[in-house]
């Protein structure tokens, strides 16, 4: 995929006339992401690594790191903001989150910031179950309903994660810093498509055993939404494009909320309750033939 | 609310019918708004042009068997959150 960037010769990012249209921000505030228009397009400029400018017409992407800016870095930030918001503008269906790959179709996982999407399609994995992806669920639609798409045979997430999925020992302090592990033997990866069984929407933590429950599709519509890639809010046509396609989600999938103790000791069986959960629909699905 | 009042839908919200309600989404405050059943049939009404208050209620009254007291006044008060939400707008004459 990242031989579809051009990368220009890396250069400070200085300040830009005008104010962004749009920002991404962290939870702790922090901007992540900030939306500029250009004459020929936009402009994603993510503060301290690179900027993207996209052309409004061809939308091909050229980037322009900052001195320094590691290639990893700017792969992820193609991959994983990029190409989502483009494909999205484009008639597309990206959603942020995970997923992986069960005995009876596709699980994906959306939430908010930390809430164990990576983690739980890493768990997933290490079980056996191959992640699709984990940080862009790219829905291909076919006939009948939704394809999840293999993204990237990696896994980004906190070395307390990290070292779980690992078998290894949780060092004081590693739940503060970011690694990447890649898909191997242990922790297989999705080489094909998978059909799109459920969506689970992670809940905080609370429950003391894992839980489910249905959302309704009039509610899974505003939380999907929060999930969606979007390049231009200003777009009023492409938005309301997205908005048709984010219902038809709602109204073709179902949309459950999980929730489960945020105990590593605890993954073993959240992911068996999730296996049990499709296999579940699927049986239905079937016997409703 | 006046019988000739008029009323139209902004052009800053998108629709759609999913599960039963018809779900709002203001463009421009990224907020999400659910209506049931009458409140959907209210805004289907709508439209794109100016749709005078006694003509919403007369719609109302032709898809559902209520007093007309009670229609006037839930139309009054759905077109009064409409307004104070951004989703709809009172038009002159």
């Amino acid at each position: 995929m990242i031989d579809q960037l051009e990368i220009w010769k890396a250069q400070e990012q200085a300040e830009l006339p005008g104010k962004p249209y749009d920002k991404w921000i962290t939870p702790a505030g922090e901007v992540a992401a900030e939306f500029h228009r250009e004459p020929e397009g936009y402009r994603i400029r993510f503060p301290g690594d690179a900027d993207f400018r996209i052309d409004g017409e061809s939308l091909a992407v050229r980037c322009q790191p900052v001195p320094g800016a590691e290639r990893d870095v700017i792969e992820t930030l193609f991959v994983n903001s990029v190409l989502p918001v483009i494909g999205n503008h484009s008639g597309q269906l990206n959603l942020h989150g995970s997923a992986c790959a069960l005995p009876g179709g596709a699980a994906a996982f959306i939430g908010q910031s930390r809430r164990g999407k990576t983690t739980l399609a890493g768990a997933c994995a290490r079980a056996g179950y191959p992640f699709l992806t984990e940080d862009v669920i790219r829905l291909g639609p076919n006939a009948l309903a939704y394809d999840v798409v293999p993204v990237r045979p990696c896994l980004r997430l906190f070395g307390d994660s990290a070292a779980y999925l690992r078998n290894e020992s949780v060092e004081p302090g590693a739940e503060t810093i970011k690694t990447s592990l890649a898909a191997s033997e242990h922790l297989p990866f999705a080489d094909t498509v998978s059909p799109l069984r459920v969506i689970y929407v992670l809940g905080p933590g609370n429950a003391p055993a894992p839980s489910f429950v249905p959302i309704d599709p009039q509610h899974a519509l505003p939380e999907v939404m929060q999930h969606a890639f979007v390049l231009d809010v200003e777009d009023k046509p492409r938005l309301q494009a997205h908005f048709e396609r984010l219902s038809d989600l709602a109204l073709n999938i179902p949309f459950v909320m999980l929730d489960y103790p945020r105990l590593f000791s605890e993954l073993s069986g959240v992911v068996q309750a999730i296996v049990d959960d499709v296999a579940e629909r699927g049986n239905r699905t079937n016997g409703s033939k | 609310m006046e019988a000739n009042d008029s009323f139209i839908r902004s052009d800053e919200v998108v629709a759609r019918e999913v599960g039963g309600e018809t779900v709002l989404l203001d463009l421009q405050a990224g907020t999400y708004f659910g209506l049931n059943e009458t409140g959907g049939l209210i805004w289907q009404y709508l439209g794109d042009e100016p749709r005078k208050f006694s003509d919403i209620c007369s719609h109302v009254l032709a898809e559902y068997d209520a007093p007309a007291e009670a229609v006037e006044s839930d139309v009054a008060a759905l077109m009064k959150d409409l307004i104070a939400n951004g989703l709809a707008v009172q038009k002159d004459g």
